[in-house]
This record gives C-alpha cells, sequence and structure tokens, in this order.
C-alpha cells in the first residue's frame, strides 16, 4: 500500500477499527467521485424540475414556506431563516444549481461541495413542508461530500492539477464506510418500524400503496398486481429490511440483496410518486461498483 | 499537526458511527415501548442536535408502521356570507381529474405539504360514525395546534392564487380546509366503486384573527362546528 497515491486525511482509528482492513485500506478515488457526480446530477434535476419552476409556491412572501409557516426548532438552522423576499430567493436557487454543476464538474470542490451543503440545507429548513425522505438522503450524501476529497479524480480540479498523472489514485475509505453504515440502518429501521405495523406482517401493504390514489402513478385496477403477488412482496420487503446488514455482511448472499435493493429504488421510482427518492437513494449503491475499472481500461 | 487532525478526523468517524446505530435504534426502541423518560430521552435528545446541526436526521419509516387504507386529498372552500357568492371548491393540484384513468408525474412536493395538513376520517367497520367522532376530534385538534402554520400558509396561498384569476372577488368570510377520501377496496376482494367522503377539518377566518386563539379553528364532528384552538405556551 505504501506506493499509492492517497489523496485526503488519513484518520487515527481507534481498535478495532485499526485492525480492520474495511476501514483502513484505501479504496480507488472513482468511488468518491461517481458519488459526487451521481448525487450532483440527481439534485441538479431536482433543483431544475421541481424547486425552480415553483419556487414562488414554496418560498418567501405570501408562499407555503413563508416565514411564519415553520419554527426553526432545536438547533436546527438555515442561512434563509426570516429572508421573505421572492426574487432574492429565486436567485439563491440559481446560485444554488450553479454550484451544483461545479461540484458535477469537480471544479473547486470542497468550496463547492460546502456551499451546496449549505444551501441545500438552508432551502430544506425554510420549507420543511415539501421535504421528504429522499432530501434528508440528499443532505447526508452532502454532508460527506463537503468533508472528502470528492474531487480527486472525474474532476476539473484533478485535470487541471500542475502534477496531473495517470497514475491510480486513491482516497481513504471512512466516508464510503460510514456510509454504507447508513445506507444498512436506514434499511433495518425501516424494518423494524414494518415489524411492529399490522399491515406489514399480514402482508397487506403493498396492496394497500399502490391502491392509495394519492401517490400511485396510475390507478391500480389499470395495472392490476394480483393480491398474492403483493403480499409475497410485502414479506420479501420485510425481510430483506430487516434482514439487509447481516445479508450484505455475508459474501454469498451481498450481490443478491444489493440487486435487489436497486430494483426495489427502481420499482418504488416506476410505481409510486415519491420525487427523487429512489435516486437519491440509488446514489448509496454508486461507490459499490468498480469504476475505476474504467479508468484502467482507458 | 496532521497527526492532530488525522486524530480528529478518527474521533469524528467514530463518533458518527456511534450517533448513526444511536440514533436509529433509540427512535425504534422508544416507539415500541411507547416511553418518553429515562436515559433514552435524554441519549435522543442528544442525538437529535447533531442531526439538526449537521443535517442528517434518522428514525426511517417508509410507509411504517402502518399504511393509509384509504386515499385523502386536501381540499379548499371559500365561502361569503354576502348572499351574492357562492361557495368556491378549490381541488388539489394532486388529484386527478378522473380518478379512474390518470398518469401521475411531479408534484410530490405539494403532496408532501398537503399530507402534513389532512387528517384520513374513517368509520371502521363494524362502528357507527356516532362511535368515533369524539376521536375524530381529538385527532383534528391535535393536528391543528401541530401544524397551524403551514394550514394558514396553504389556506392564505390557495386564496392569492384563486383571487389572481378573479380578481373582482371580494375577501371571502371562510377559507375551510377539507379532507376528500376514497376507501381502498379490501386486499383480496372484489374493488369497490370509488365512493367519495369530504368532510371539513379546519378553518381560517381571514376578516377576524384572533389575539388569544391560533387563526385557525378546528372542526369539531361532535357537534358539527368549528372551534377556536386555545395558543399553548411556546411553539410546537
Amino acid at each position: 500500500m505504501t506506493d499509492q497515491r492517497v489523496v485526503g486525511l488519513e484518520p487515527r482509528l481507534p481498535w478495532p477499527l485499526n485492525r480492520w482492513p474495511w476501514w483502513t485500506e484505501p479504496v480507488p478515488a472513482e468511488r468518491l467521485a461517481a458519488l459526487r457526480i451521481g448525487a450532483a446530477s440527481v439534485l441538479l434535476l431536482d433543483i431544475a424540475t421541481s424547486y425552480l419552476p415553483n419556487a414562488d409556491t414554496f418560498f418567501g412572501s405570501g408562499s407555503l414556506g413563508d416565514a411564519d409557516a415553520f419554527a426553526l426548532i432545536r438547533w436546527r438552522w438555515s442561512l434563509l431563516s426570516g429572508l421573505r423576499e421572492p426574487a432574492v430567493l429565486r436567485w439563491l436557487l440559481i446560485v444554488w444549481g450553479l454550484a451544483v454543476v461545479s461540484l458535477l464538474l469537480g471544479s473547486v470542490t470542497r468550496l463547492s461541495a460546502v456551499a451546496v451543503w449549505l444551501l441545500s440545507l438552508s432551502f430544506a429548513r425554510i420549507n420543511p413542508g415539501i421535504e421528504n425522505a429522499g432530501d434528508e438522503v440528499r443532505g447526508i450524501l452532502l454532508f460527506y461530500l463537503m468533508l472528502c476529497p470528492c474531487g480527486a479524480v472525474w474532476s476539473l480540479d484533478h485535470r487541471f492539477r500542475r502534477r496531473a498523472t495517470d497514475e491510480p489514485i486513491f482516497v481513504w475509505p471512512w466516508a464510503l464506510r460510514l456510509l454504507f453504515v447508513q445506507m444498512a440502518l436506514i434499511y433495518f429501521t425501516n424494518g423494524l418500524y414494518k415489524w411492529l405495523g399490522e399491515p406489514w406482517r399480514g402482508g397487506d401493504s403493498v396492496y394497500y400503496v399502490l391502491n392509495d390514489l394519492t401517490l400511485t402513478r396510475w390507478p391500480y385496477h389499470q395495472v392490476p398486481v394480483p393480491y398474492g403477488l403483493t403480499q409475497l412482496l410485502t414479506w420479501l420487503v420485510l425481510a430483506w429490511e430487516t434482514g439487509f446488514p447481516l445479508l450484505v455482511a455475508l459474501r454469498w448472499t451481498r450481490r443478491a440483496t444489493l440487486a435487489l435493493g436497486v430494483l426495489f429504488h427502481l420499482g418504488l421510482w416506476m410505481f409510486l410518486e415519491l420525487g427523487l427518492f429512489a435516486p437519491y437513494m440509488l446514489c448509496f449503491y454508486l461507490p459499490l461498483v468498480p469504476w475505476e475499472q474504467l479508468s484502467l481500461r482507458r | 499537526m496532521k497527526h492532530i487532525a488525522g486524530g480528529c478526523l478518527g474521533l469524528f468517524v467514530v463518533g458518527q458511527l456511534f450517533y448513526l446505530v444511536a440514533a436509529n435504534i433509540l427512535g425504534v426502541w422508544q416507539f415500541a415501548s411507547a416511553q418518553d423518560d429515562g436515559w433514552p430521552t435524554a441519549a435522543q435528545a442528544v442525538t437529535e442536535r447533531w442531526a439538526d446541526l449537521t443535517g442528517q436526521p434518522q428514525n426511517w419509516s417508509l410507509f411504517a408502521p402502518e399504511v393509509d387504507t384509504a386515499s385523502t386529498f386536501a381540499a379548499v372552500e371559500l365561502r361569503w356570507d354576502d348572499g351574492i357568492h357562492p361557495p368556491v371548491l378549490l381541488l388539489s393540484d394532486n388529484e386527478p381529474d378522473h380518478l379512474d384513468r390518470f398518469f401521475r408525474f411531479g408534484r410530490s412536493r405539494l403532496r408532501r405539504y398537503e399530507s402534513l395538513l389532512i387528517v384520513t376520517l374513517q368509520v371502521p367497520a363494524g362502528k357507527e360514525e356516532d362511535d368515533v367522532v369524539d376521536g375524530w376530534r381529538e385527532r383534528i385538534v391535535n393536528r391543528v395546534r401541530r401544524q397551524w402554520g403551514p394550514m394558514f400558509a396553504y389556506l392564505r396561498w390557495r386564496w392569492i392564487e384563486y383571487q389572481q384569476q378573479h380578481p373582482h372577488l371580494p375577501l371571502p368570510k371562510e377559507v375551510r380546509l377539507l379532507a376528500r377520501t376514497y376507501a381502498i377496496g379490501t386486499p383480496g376482494g372484489l374493488a369497490p366503486p370509488l365512493r367519495l367522503v369530504q368532510r371539513p377539518l379546519a378553518r381560517r377566518l381571514p376578516e377576524s384573527e384572533p389575539s388569544d386563539a391560533l387563526p385557525i379553528e378546528a372542526f369539531n364532528p361532535v357537534v358539527n362546528e368549528f372551534d377556536p384552538v386555545v395558543r399553548s405556551r411556546g411553539r410546537p
């Protein structure tokens, strides 16, 4: 490992983490870059299709996010707190979008990531009523991207760096490992809550969700899914979510578990209108793909 | 210097690990045990503050533990008492024109917002409405207490939007928030015909906003009238 070029700060981890290669061995920087590009792409789509076209509806005086609609409680903060002028907020949305483009291209990457995270959280908190779990996932992804060298490769920063070479670049794995733990806990906690609900144990939940006219892309009867299949899907989701931490820890079930995760999110995206929840969640899977092989081929 | 920075990063990584596990497991444990005191509550207060500071809320529960057994849309009714203008019903943009054939794309943020405001009021099988209206009243008052801010913003926004298209209209006497509910058929059974049940939940009186009560009144289904909701100390 000594001849590898590793970018970023090496954390001094205590035992047992410092004896665990999963936490200590550098990983190809392409994994982190893929996460950056994926998260920034989804966010750019989000800003362009849901925030900017509805800027006056969601933010500012007389809107759904007017200053008197939501209070900032506990330690929640927003740089935009109290700001009510719609034109100013619209411009700030554009600034947010430009910062995302900069992050996507890897230009002044660290600074761009900080700006994107600050604006993302600030907009989310002046109108939390329009935010869903996908937006919370977005905030978490950006938090880690801001803290790690996500522009080490596949970025303008790398291309124009004076010492830029074609040698493989690695990063310390801590951010990707924490994100993986985060992903596992998202599924596991979801699974535990589902076990507490009778419709999940009884096998009825997927049927009810697919029949919810407020969520579905089309009426259930237009593309009816047999009730027996909805029952099987209910129990499959319950078992997969609860078992996720164990199933990904075991080598022989890992690929199937992750593949099921990708299919689960694609299915949610296809059948339900949940905004960009599915694409944001799929970003967690990007660092698991061996993108560095693309760089090696070239 | 690098040594110290590496140590700080190591501490951060370990702290994050503890935070992620604690925030998620404590949330489920508290929900399942229905306890609201003791060390788990104190620990959760710490994790919540870290979540607030860093924007990492946890406690994930998509469609869990319960799922809705009915589809409920928000709607707004504008009412005048001048004998000239009849009531106007404004449906949500999220409610399809034809519930038996539609394709939905977008507007999830508006749906999310409206879901904060509405309460689904259903009569369980084997019961009469009179058996459950007391519970409905409590749920409506609780919702108004928790969400009067977005309710107020939503009712005002719907009126402003409508007024821009009808500038000649005077200020309405009442702006009502309604819940339009369609029951979902029993699993495995024949799908019932779509039947709408529309009920008021709350209202705003734009001309007379009280100082000692919330600017949103809660519908009382026991007596079919609207009740003022007293302001609680400190905003929820």
